[in-house]
């Protein structure tokens, strides 16, 4: 069985198409959008087309959630003994199947709130930040920046389920939400372990970590402003172990991705 | 046969086909019998995207005009690509519509800027139910689920919807009924509305 699994070689059904990140960032609308009255971004049933906007973000969620778990999949299988602690496989294993109970969550929502498996199209940035070869760097990479997102993206919608009175949505999130938690300490806990002896390596990683959240900030889509869909969970990224240090740190970079993604569109708009 | 004009005549921002979304419009209109004598014109809001859906319709005289964002048409998968049977069933809903208002059962009914957001998700519920039994391809799952976000996720809620969905002669009278007994079900904090307006949205 080949190691390294590339993102191209992802098992998908017909129902699945795959879509660029960078084609949406690159949509020729949003230096327009950007000009119009559309009020706060950030997802909230007052929200224009929120329902809409809502379904959007949960079918992100579940492809999100099966790239989590082929992502924990793979790095039980990738490494031997000497690079992957056998512990440290069995924390994986366990995420597996954490993850795997989010992707049926998720289906289930989605049947919830009216959206086909496959309605929206799915890029698999979640899973190239699992493809590095080093497992310290997938630690940093998924269980820390990208396990980091799922909080924020739960809490959002978590928010969401309780100001609009669906029971289902802010009860599943809440629960799913608790298991991010759990992931992220699980990271933060093998990244120290692994690098006690070794702080270049470390660094290294928390660098790999650092490129990882500013691309999962997505040019605007997580912040602290009105302009940003889903917000910095900072409360509940301190319980899964940030300090108030790392968390100003992906709020700047998440602003640098902001401002970075606007650089470019008006370029664009120039050229 | 109804004549449509398209606002723009040709799409800049957005690769649809302007004469494939008029013979879409005119398919759409024999299949819900939109009268043949009334002008109707189509404006599309091609800067705004999926999944900021929307649409108006306003009845000035005896020309009807029909408003969407670009977004109400647009590929699910694919960006800036026409979705064919998403637009003959948004093009088929807004006539509905607008035939429901020319009939003089909805002439009480406030213009579609000024219709609160829990009355238009009544209006489209019943709208939807008539297209998807006249063949239209809708997504009743979806219809639901917002529908439930303006409404309420409760039990009077859920009967209201099926009645809705199962109707085919309401009047504005039965929509602010039905309005009403929803508010009086309802426990939530109704939060400030923000919704997908032309008026507001095409201010910069």
């Amino acid at each position: 069985m080949r190691k390294q699994l590339p993102p191209e070689m992802l098992a998908r059904d017909a129902r699945f198409v795959r879509t660029s990140i960078m084609d949406q960032i690159m949509d020729p609308r949003n230096q327009k959008i950007a000009e119009r009255n559309t009020g706060s971004a950030k997802l909230e049933p007052g929200r224009p087309a929120a329902g809409d906007r809502a379904r959007n973000l949960m079918h992100g969620i579940f492809t999100g959630e099966i790239q989590a778990l082929e992502g924990a999949g793979r790095t039980t299988f990738d490494f031997d003994e000497t690079e992957a602690p056998f512990a440290l496989k069995l924390d994986m294993a366990r995420q597996c199947w954490d993850e795997a109970r989010h992707v049926e969550i998720s289906i289930k929502l989605g049947d919830w709130m009216g959206t086909e498996i496959g309605e929206f199209s799915e890029a698999t940035f979640l899973y190239e930040a699992a493809c590095a070869p080093d497992p310290v760097l997938r630690l940093c990479g998924v269980n820390r920046a990208l396990e980091g997102l799922a909080i924020d993206v739960f809490n959002t919608m978590k928010e969401f389920g309780d100001v609009s009175g669906d029971p289902v949505l802010e009860f599943c999130e809440d629960w799913m939400l608790a298991d991010e938690v759990t992931h992220v300490k699980m990271g933060s806990d093998w990244l120290r372990r692994l690098t006690a002896d070794d702080p270049e390596r470390r660094e290294r990683a928390l660098e790999f970590q650092k490129t990882v959240d500013k691309l999962f900030s997505l040019g605007g889509f997580r912040g602290e402003t009105d302009d940003n869909p889903i917000h910095l969970a900072r409360k509940l990224r301190q319980m899964a172990g940030f300090t108030t240090t790392e968390i100003d740190e992906i709020a700047d970079l998440a602003a640098q991705a902001q401002a970075d993604a606007q650089a470019a569109v008006e370029a664009a708009g120039s050229a | 046969m109804t004549d449509f004009a398209l606002i723009p005549e040709q799409f800049t921002l957005v690769e649809f086909d302007a004469a494939r979304v008029l013979e879409l419009a005119h398919d759409a209109a024999a299949a819900v019998g939109f009268p043949d004598d009334v002008d109707v014109s189509i404006e599309v809001d091609e800067v705004l995207p999926a999944p900021l859906n929307g649409s108006q319709v306003d009845v000035r005289g005896d020309r009807v005009e029909l408003w969407f964002t670009g977004g109400a048409f647009e590929d699910t998968h694919r960006g800036r690509i026409l979705d064919e049977e998403l637009t003959r069933t948004a093009l088929g809903a807004s006539l509905l519509r607008a035939k429901d208002r020319l009939s003089g059962a909805f002439a009480d009914a406030p213009v579609d800027a000024e219709l609160p957001e829990r009355q238009r998700a009544i209006w489209d519920v019943y709208t939807d139910g008539r297209l998807a039994r006249l063949g239209f391809a809708v997504k009743e799952p979806r219809r639901r689920y917002v529908y439930r976000l303006e409404c309420g996720f409760n039990d009077v809620s859920d009967a209201e919807y099926a009645q809705c969905w199962n109707a085919e002669a309401l009047t504005w009278a039965d929509v602010k009924s039905i309005d009403e007994r929803l508010v009086a079900a309802d426990p939530r904090e109704r939060p400030k509305r923000t919704p997908v307006r032309r008026e507001s949205l095409r201010q910069t």
